[in-house]
């Protein structure tokens, strides 16, 4: 399974600096605000084809890309119960201080775990493939960092049943 | 197809690919057919069948491999991720674009 990891991050990784592509562009619709555009979507000509890249059918990541923002979407796996609650529990954790993260957003896309918002005001502070880098990283390490999780519950549960056991 | 003769199969389905067809039902029929042999072609042929491809083809190439990529099967995706490396050495970051602007979807 895990030999499809790496040809899957690079394939979302090269799809990502091939979307990349911002610039500063102001809304059309209501004078002196600059929407992302990904977001309101008001103009057709202004959003590209959203793209799926899938490793298998629990593991995918929606790229919805427009002239002045991107929006990337990452459904994780999920193997069992406690692994459902615990992602549950940690993408929330994250989203709710999504304004540290700078470019994370606040509510996931239907269908989805978690979603980036990336604006040409980010690509101009901040260097593309290091935004780049951070997505694919962050991919990486969730799996890694919710697998290490359900280890350290399930130990914990362990101990406490047998100490709690050892009265009987 | 039949045969085996996959590769060449490939071509076909690709020239005959229905880019801006209004009818769903063949456009969902051409992408069925091209998954087919998509997988069919095995993983050591894939580098010879995109070679012999032309820049135009490798673009629907593109095209379809990330349609096919929105219903994962069995093991489909891992396959689909190889084509996805073969085609962007050959085709660079400019056939990932013209995928997500072209207004011609597959």
């Amino acid at each position: 399974m895990s030999a499809t990891l790496k040809p899957y991050l690079t394939a979302v990784r090269h799809t990502l600096t091939a979307a990349m592509c911002l610039e500063h562009f102001s809304s059309q619709v209501v004078e002196r605000y600059n929407k992302p555009e990904v977001e309101v979507k008001t103009s057709k000509e202004l959003l590209l084809n959203p793209v799926i890249i899938s490793r298998n059918a629990n593991e995918k990541v929606l790229i919805e890309s427009s002239i002045n923002s991107i929006r990337v979407s990452i459904m994780i796996k999920q193997a069992d119960e406690i692994e459902k609650i615990l992602c549950k529990k940690f993408m929330r954790f994250m989203m709710m201080r999504a304004e540290n993260f700078i470019v994370l957003r606040r509510t996931p896309v239907d269908g989805y775990h978690i979603s980036f918002l990336i604006t040409n005001f980010h690509t101009e502070q901040m260097y593309k493939h290091k935004l780049v880098d951070f997505v694919i990283y962050f991919m990486e390490e969730i799996d890694k960092e919710i697998s290490e999780m359900k280890l350290a519950v399930n130990a914990r549960a362990r101990i406490c049943s047998e100490e709690f056991l050892k009265r009987f | 197809m039949l045969s085996g003769r996959y590769v060449d199969a490939l071509k076909v389905v690709l020239n005959n690919a229905p880019l801006g067809s209004a009818n769903q039902q063949i456009k969902d029929n051409a992408l069925a057919l091209t998954i087919k042999v998509l997988l069919a072609i095995k993983s050591t042929q894939i580098e010879d069948a995109v070679g012999n491809l032309s820049s135009d083809d490798i673009d629907i190439l593109m095209k379809y491999i990330y349609r096919g990529f929105e219903n994962p099967s069995e093991g489909s995706s891992g396959h689909l991720l190889l084509w996805h490396e073969k085609a962007f050495s050959i085709g660079g970051s400019g056939s990932i674009v013209r995928v997500l602007s072209d207004r011609m979807k597959v």
